[in-house]
């Protein structure tokens, strides 16, 4: 089994889902068995949902923008 | 193909090719204007910017649509002319330094402040979820450029490391790099503004 110290080395390129294929269930694995990374990893992912929702409120879509720019493109086209 | 390129009497499409081109304009990447509309936002966090910079994204797209290659994500396309347009015109007129100011914050700073391990993972959600958006909004805002677009474009927008270096024109352990320092840099303010609001000693 990997240290904790390679686990969470790895953590965030995993949540990224950019780990490679191979280390995967390496990684998932130590991670069913360790509850001090398991914990860690759970945070990342609740503070990355928070900063991501939070980010992202709703917008309103301002009116005749789209009718704008499409005025826009026909002129550069015609 | 290629040859045809480089003649320059066969540089410009043919009207049939050209039609086809905007027919596939308006299918494709006018139905995103919602979406860029609020990505645009995101970035310039002025809607009267974000409008602007939204039409010479849209201009600009038009104009080049020729070398998108069908099949290849489009919304990072877009974002890619989004995110130039976006450094280009507003940043020239901010004239930030380029250079990253190196704030060595802990991996794990945030968790800790938080009360790290065997803390209730509901307490630690509860503290950042009381925090008011326009705080997590400023908080991103306020890091340097270079990070602020990384982890704007990976935890807001959702690309990936590959998408982001397309994005960013920069290689991928550049993209990882900046996300890294960037995402604790993002943590170490929102524990700043947790303490301003009381809600963490």
């Amino acid at each position: 089994m990997i240290e904790c110290e390679q686990a969470l080395a790895e953590l965030e390129a995993y949540l990224d889902g950019a780990l490679p294929e191979s280390h995967r269930p390496i990684l998932e694995e130590h991670l069913q068995a360790c509850a001090h990374c398991f914990e860690r990893k759970d945070f990342r992912v609740t503070v990355r949902a928070v900063i991501r929702r939070k980010c992202r409120p709703a917008v309103a879509f301002p009116p005749g923008l789209a009718e704008r720019i499409r005025l826009v493109i026909r002129s550069e086209r015609d | 193909m290629l040859a045809a390129v480089s003649d320059p009497a066969q540089s410009a499409p043919a009207p049939a090719d050209q039609r086809r081109l905007e027919e596939r304009f308006e299918r494709e990447a006018l139905p995103l204007l919602t979406e860029m509309y609020a990505g645009a936002l995101r970035l310039t966090r002025n809607p009267s910017d974000a409008e602007d910079l939204l039409q010479e994204t849209y201009l600009r797209a038009y104009r080049g649509f020729g070398t998108f290659r069908e099949g290849t994500n489009l919304r990072a396309w877009l974002y890619r002319i989004l995110t130039n347009a976006f450094i280009n015109t507003y940043r020239k007129r901010q004239r930030e330094p380029q250079t990253v100011s190196d704030e060595e914050v802990p991996e794990w700073y945030l968790y800790e402040r938080l009360g790290g391990e065997g803390a209730e993972a509901s307490a630690e959600a509860e503290v950042l979820e009381a925090l008011p958006d326009e705080d997590v909004q400023e908080a991103l805002a306020s890091l340097p450029e270079q990070f602020r677009l990384a982890v704007l474009l990976a935890d807001v927008e959702g690309f990936s490391y590959k998408e982001i270096a397309e994005i960013l024109d920069v290689p991928i352990g550049t993209v990882m790099s900046r996300l890294h320092r960037g995402r604790r840099a993002l943590e170490k303010r929102l524990v700043d503004v947790m303490r301003e609001r009381g809600l963490v000693r």
